[in-house]
């Protein structure tokens, strides 16, 4: 009809609406607005569904099945995690390219970069800590993702080769988290990868290691070549295969069904074609409405977690000449770490991981118990709660706690006052660190308690080293602050003591503290959320004048 | 698979189809977290309280949305650069300033001449005030004459910025100075009722900031002290 018949026959205003509503359906592809309006105040469809339109119609809703059963739409059956563990991908994508505006990969730059990028830079450190907040996150929601599914069974017939393709998204986005920590070009980040890249050294035979070793660094030893491979790695070339293999695998989830709960559906049967009729709810609205609120309180809570409670560290510049004290592995590779303390690097760096890599892939196909409840599948949970808790010890063994304890002098002053990384003396501050000799085996009466905390952790670590190491007897620890400069002080950490033969024994260790240095944590927990909540307020009302 | 047998199957599945449209009724939703409440106000034709919570979600995640647009313009606004022209010269602590009354430097990337003088502190842009079709020149210092003279129009300024002769209409223009005591601007260049007052130096320490991104425009030259006369 022309717009003409058309303004004559429903007047101006009859004509604009029809028009809207027009391009409103062409927009939702199918739902015209009386549709959308009955549908968000809970009518049933009408018949045919057309509901069921853009799905049929539409490329975003193509992908997405157009009801689930019921069962599965119960948050405790699935808690969410796949849907949680794609949307945190997408956070990561935004955050990620929004941070590639303000960094280059060469060492020349990248740490000035991260630098500038936290001082200089109106939500720069909002954006890399949620983007490091949300690939620790990714990991851990894509782990409980595999763990769920393994509980309930759901990698049985006909859902092998979906679990095969999660455990490769599984690998794929630990390799994306590792390849991402290289990027800031500090300590924590050279230190890490240099280990990490070793590793790929054991393979054998000789050569073939040394070759994937050059490959991945680019060099003999991780330098320029080494980071702007590692940053293509992680910004294109993983990504890209992750998403691949995730639409594979989602394409698998939509396929063969979320597997209803073990009561309701025998291994090997195919129910996400049979759903009975009152056993369905549609995609739309009911299961758009349900995800996007879920992922909305999410992204809060992301948000809150990111501005209050987290900061991603960044360590001192990179430097090839020194190790910082008690170097880790991010916390989901403690596990290869803790290995590699007690064997080779063959076995533990690439047999050992190999072999359990294959065996996590290989599980729906050596599983032939034909039933997914739990009482008949007594040995595969206890199974899997053992090897949980190995991967937890083996965890603790990756952490400094376990064989990697230094002198006693040593480990006092890192205790206190770490090599990188903040520790008690920076997490209260320049302020609360008054000038003087400060002697462990005396009393003070200072009024600053949180400078009488410090003294009292640093007692307790030097009587706890008396009491464990015969080799420390009598020992005295000293702290000297003095004024270095104008806003900078110097904190020379002292001890001394007597060996089992009675010789003497000293050791010194000196930092310097500026009054500007932001330690997150010395702001307290009391104090930073209201700070940050004036400061949120602050900049937002800055964005909005344009300041 | 056969012709017949695809349509035997077509037909089975929109008959299932139909089926299951007519066995729908609003009991058989599974809202938010599995709970099985069910809003629906059968019949009622107008706003219902669902529709209206649908909408203020949308509206929060469209406030959300635009918020989130908000920071990423100031994210990628670009930074106002340092010791580059348009962003702030750090010049170092007053008491390396030259001597009061000496020659002025001429700062090339700050397109700046610093001059320290009786009457304070300057940062004279390098332009002269007169426009010259359009086509801005720089003035030079005239050591003879301890002036600054342009050599296309033969505007003169004296070591203050004054306009003394020629067709330039104003004063130099001059770049706000900030001194910096402390981490905060203790005093900076600022425009008074009929003059321009350069900022006063508490003490020899204080830092020297020229801002090249904020312009006073120089007096009008018949608000000149030195105004000798008008041969443009």
């Amino acid at each position: 009809m022309g717009l003409q018949e058309n303004i004559r026959e429903k007047g101006v205003l009859g004509a604009v609406a029809a028009q809207a509503d027009d391009v409103f359906t062409r927009l939702t592809a199918g739902i015209d607005v009386g549709e959308f309006r009955r549908m968000m105040q809970g009518e049933p469809p009408g018949r045919p569904n057309p509901r069921l339109k853009p799905h049929s119609e539409g490329f975003l809703l193509h992908i997405k099945p157009t009801y689930y059963h019921e069962s599965v739409t119960r948050f405790t059956h699935t808690y969410r995690l796949g849907l949680l563990s794609t949307y945190l991908f997408i956070v990561e994508t935004i955050t990620g390219i929004l941070l590639m505006i303000w960094y280059a990969p060469s060492p020349e730059r990248a740490y000035v970069d991260m630098i500038l990028l936290l001082t200089n830079i109106p939500f720069g450190q909002f954006l890399r800590d949620m983007h490091r907040l949300g690939a620790e996150a990714m990991v851990a929601i894509v782990t409980l993702h595999m763990v769920r599914c393994y509980l309930t069974g759901s990698y049985k017939p006909p859902r092998q080769f979906t679990w095969f393709t999660g455990v490769l998204l599984l690998v794929m986005t630990l390799f994306l988290s590792f390849s991402g920590y290289l990027l800031p070009w500090d300590q924590l980040a050279f230190w890490a990868v240099t280990i990490g890249t070793s590793m790929a050294e054991a393979v054998p035979p000789a050569v073939v290691g040394e070759t994937v070793n050059l490959l991945a660094r680019g060099a003999p030893d991780i330098g320029a070549n080494g980071l702007l491979r590692f940053y293509l790695l992680h910004v294109l070339f993983l990504p890209l295969l992750l998403i691949l293999f995730f639409f594979v695998h989602y394409y698998k989830v939509v396929h063969f069904g979320i597997s209803l709960p073990a009561d309701e559906e025998e291994v090997g049967e195919d129910t996400a074609n049979r759903v009975p009729a009152d056993k369905r709810v549609y995609y739309l609205p009911d299961v758009l409405v349900d995800e996007t609120s879920f992922l909305t309180v999410m992204t809060a809570l992301l948000i809150i977690l990111t501005v209050f409670f987290f900061q991603a560290p960044l360590e001192h510049i990179a430097n090839p000449q020194s190790t910082p004290l008690h170097t880790v592995a991010p916390w989901y590779f403690y596990w290869l770490q803790g290995l590699l303390k007690i064997a080779d690097k063959f076995i533990a760096g690439v047999l050992l991981p190999g072999v359990l890599l294959v065996l996590l892939m290989a599980i729906p196909y050596l599983d032939y118990n034909p039933s997914r409840r739990g009482k008949d599948r007594k040995v595969a949970i206890v199974a899997g709660i053992v090897a949980g808790a190995v991967m937890i010890i083996w965890s603790w063994m990756g952490t400094p706690e376990y064989a990697v304890e230094g002198a006693p002098s040593v480990e006092i002053v890192q205790d206190v006052m770490p090599e990188e990384g903040s520790g008690l003396s920076r997490e209260i501050g320049y302020k609360h660190l008054p000038l003087g000799i400060w002697r462990t085996d005396e009393e003070y009466d200072v009024h600053d308690h949180e400078f009488l905390e410090l003294m009292h952790e640093f007692e307790n670590s030097v009587d706890y080293y008396r009491r464990t190491d015969p080799d420390f007897n009598a020992p005295i620890g000293i702290l000297t602050i003095s004024q270095a400069q104008p806003g900078l002080k110097k904190l020379n950490w002292e001890i001394t003591w007597f060996d089992a033969q009675g010789g003497e024994g000293y050791y010194e260790k000196t930092f310097w503290l500026h009054e500007d240095s932001l330690y997150w944590e010395q702001y307290g927990w009391k104090h930073l959320f209201l700070g940050q909540v004036a400061d949120g307020w602050k900049s937002l009302s800055g964005a909005l004048v344009g300041e | 698979m056969t012709v017949q047998q695809i349509q035997r199957k077509q037909e089975a599945w929109s008959r299932e189809k139909d089926q299951a449209a007519d066995q729908i009724t609003p009991l058989d939703r599974a809202s938010f977290l599995g709970s099985r409440s069910v809003v629906n106000c059968a019949g009622n034709e107008g706003n219902n309280r669902r529709e209206f919570l649908t909408y203020i979600w949308a509206g929060t995640l469209a406030a959300m949305t635009a918020g989130t647009g908000l920071a990423a313009y100031r994210f990628l606004y670009p930074r106002q650069p340092i010791n580059e022209f348009g962003g702030k010269f750090y010049l170092g602590a007053a008491a390396d300033l030259p001597a009061i009354g000496s020659q002025p430097q001429a700062n090339v990337y700050g397109k700046f001449w610093l001059a320290n003088t009786e009457e304070g502190l300057h940062a004279f842009f390098e332009i002269c005030t007169h426009p010259w079709n359009g086509n801005p020149h720089k003035y030079t210092w005239d050591f003879e004459r301890d002036r600054f003279a342009c050599p296309m129009c033969g505007s003169k300024f004296s070591l203050e910025g004054h306009y003394i002769e020629g067709p330039a209409p104003r004063s130099l223009d001059r770049f706000v100075i900030e001194v910096v005591k402390g981490r905060k601007i203790a005093a900076k260049t600022m425009m008074a009722e009929d003059r321009i007052v350069s900022p006063s130096i508490p003490s020899p320490d204080a830092e020297i900031v020229v801002d090249t991104g904020a312009t006073i425009e120089g007096l009008s030259r018949f608000a000149s002290p030195l105004l000798k006369g008008y041969r443009g």
